[in-house]
């Protein structure tokens, strides 16, 4: 039975958008699959990891029956991509096997049955729902994401902090070196709540949402979060813990203020990182009146130094950081100057957009 | 150089719940009643050894705390009506036995109620007679030290508070190497907390043998 006739791309297109959860190894066979469901003229795309689940619906399906069944998400995503761009594509249902055709190109993959493929229960009870545009979501995790931890042992700080309060959403993620924190208005006063992004949610979103005015709707459950945008739909667990209170560790004033060109300070770092040790990738900051000088050695004892003005008098401070945490903060944000404040060199520093309290980032220093 | 890490998770402040009760629950429900804002009973005194407890009640109860380790001479004593609550008097210098021995003979008047922790039962505590007697006179308990199992209970909780996950037999490994004192054990965790921050390493074996042998400077 001919399930689906398409062009290439109108295939590809929705398959590549759920398939990027698709974990390549699982104790679950069926979970290397994708769903694929076709009713009326509608085709459903569905995978999922046990904590996401992707959805992707679009109209238009051209087929002469209805059927669902589950294939290969990784092969099936393979073969459509290396069929050419124009190729009209024809999935066709055999017994238990799924064929796809294309001009004289035929496949002949193996299913495993629709029913047994696990979907997710969508939590009902307290919801707490918000629009906002995917240009605008996609920013705030841009601004936080490469703050979170990787494979941290606290499982909380492996996630990005998500807060509704009145009007506002926050995004704070941290790996206890750093943190970033950003904040955005919204058109709906709603309840205090936060929950725990997982950082493959926040990965996968990223990915997804385009850089565009097009909407985006979320709705937060106490255990689940339900991202609709475009013919998608993500809905994810959550990481259950306790994020840390974020606002003790963002320091509420400083000694000395020194306001930098962003892209002048991202070029010397960039180049003073070229000569750090590569384990622990420290490198020296010496400010004092009117320059800021940035210096770097490796274990082969071969140095770089790097010297800015900058409008700035005060103490004379000498400072040590991790280069890879401020090239993250001045690769990560695009505006023309940034503010750091510090205290001294044991304490934490802040990095600020000037004019913008909707951004920071809290860098602790390196002991030198 | 080291990294030094942010303060996410601050040390909780020592409280009747977070207070592991072992085999005190007499004098728990002892001190409890003590407390009590119509009790009567002027002076409550806690012994035991290092690490049982005694600071953790003392600290956990309301009311001004003085450390007679720190303050031998109780300078900080305070002229408070409230319930006064100061430690380790067995470090008392011979003013400070009598700033305290005179805070005794003015509570009946003033109202205001002394709790006092010792290693050593007040027989016997090396002070100035006076001052041992009168602490001898009101209510005292005993501050059993934690067993090795519940010892191993309360820092399943404590790491648990944190977030962390710990590899099978990592209590059974603390305990048998570290000083078995609450205390130490306690500060071990939190020291093994922070390194595991600083380093980005998970709590493996290998790791708690590392921070054992070198205990990281904080």
């Amino acid at each position: 039975m001919l399930l689906i006739k398409t062009p290439r791309d109108s295939l590809l297109a929705p398959l590549q958008s759920v398939s990027g959860i698709v974990e390549k190894r699982h104790t679950l066979p069926i979970l290397s699959n994708v769903l694929l469901e076709k009713k009326d003229d509608r085709l459903t795309l569905l995978a999922t990891d046990i904590e996401i689940q992707i959805t992707t619906i679009n109209d238009g399906a051209a087929g002469d029956g209805d059927g669902a069944i589950t294939v290969a998400a990784r092969k099936l995503q393979d073969i459509l991509r290396s069929l050419p761009e124009s190729a009209e594509v024809s999935l066709i249902l055999d017994d238990k096997r799924l064929q796809v055709r294309a001009g004289k190109s035929k496949f002949s993959l193996q299913t495993l049955p629709a029913e047994d493929f696990p979907r997710m229960a969508l939590s009902e009870g307290d919801l707490k729902k918000f629009t906002v545009t995917q240009k605008q979501f996609r920013h705030l995790l841009a601004q936080t994401q490469y703050s979170m931890a990787t494979q941290d042992v606290r499982y909380y700080l492996n996630g990005l902090l998500l807060l509704v309060d009145g009007k506002e959403l926050r995004a704070v993620a941290t790996d206890g070196h750093r943190l970033a924190y950003a904040s955005m208005p919204l058109d709906a006063e709603l309840a205090r709540q936060d929950l725990i992004l997982p950082r493959k949610t926040v990965l996968e979103l990223s990915r997804l949402l385009a850089d565009s005015d097009e909407p985006l709707s979320v709705e937060m459950a106490p255990n689940q979060i339900r991202f609709q945008f475009g013919h998608t739909n993500l809905v994810s667990k959550l990481i259950d813990g306790k994020f840390p209170d974020y606002e003790r560790v963002i320091p509420p004033s400083f000694k000395n203020l020194v306001s930098l060109n962003r892209s002048a300070l991202l070029q010397s770092m960039v180049r003073a990182a070229i000569l750090t040790n590569e384990k622990f990738r420290g490198v020296r900051l010496v400010l004092a009146d009117g320059s800021l000088k940035i210096m770097a050695a490796n274990a082969e004892q071969e140095e770089a130094q790097e010297e800015l003005e900058v409008t700035y008098q005060g103490d004379p401070l000498d400072v040590g950081f991790n280069v890879g945490y401020l090239l993250d903060v001045l690769n990560n944000t695009s505006v023309e100057n940034v503010e750091w404040g510090f205290n001294d060199a044991n304490s934490s520093s802040l990095l600020m957009i000037p004019g913008n309290d909707r951004f920071k980032y809290v860098v602790m220093p390196m002991r030198i | 150089m080291r990294q030094l890490i942010l303060d996410l998770m601050p040390e909780d402040a020592p409280s009747f719940d977070n207070f592991v009760v072992g085999g005190n629950s007499e004098a728990l429900t002892g001190l409890a009643a003590w407390l009590a804002p119509d009790n009567r009973e002027p002076a409550l005194f806690l012994w035991g050894e290092p690490g049982a407890g005694k600071t953790h009640l003392l600290r956990a109860s309301p009311g001004a705390y003085i450390d007679g380790a720190a303050d031998p001479d109780l300078a900080g004593l305070g002229e408070e009506t409230g319930v006064q609550a100061v430690d380790e008097v067995e470090a008392l210098s011979e003013s400070g036995q009598i700033a305290l021995f005179n805070r005794f003979n003015r509570l009946r008047g003033k109202g205001g109620r002394l709790l006092v922790a010792a290693r050593l039962p007040p027989l016997q505590l090396e002070l100035r007679e006076d001052l041992r007697t009168r602490l001898g006179s009101g209510l005292i308990y005993r501050v059993q030290p934690l067993t090795g199992v519940e010892q191993i209970t309360a820092l399943a909780a404590q790491a648990e508070a944190r977030g962390l996950r710990l590899p099978p037999g990592a209590l059974d490994y603390l305990l048998a190497r570290a000083p078995r004192d609450m205390r130490s054990l306690a500060a071990l965790l939190v020291a093994l907390d922070r390194f595991s921050l600083e380093h980005k390493r998970a709590f493996t074996l290998p790791l708690l043998r590392e921070v054992l042998q070198a205990p990281p400077k904080t």
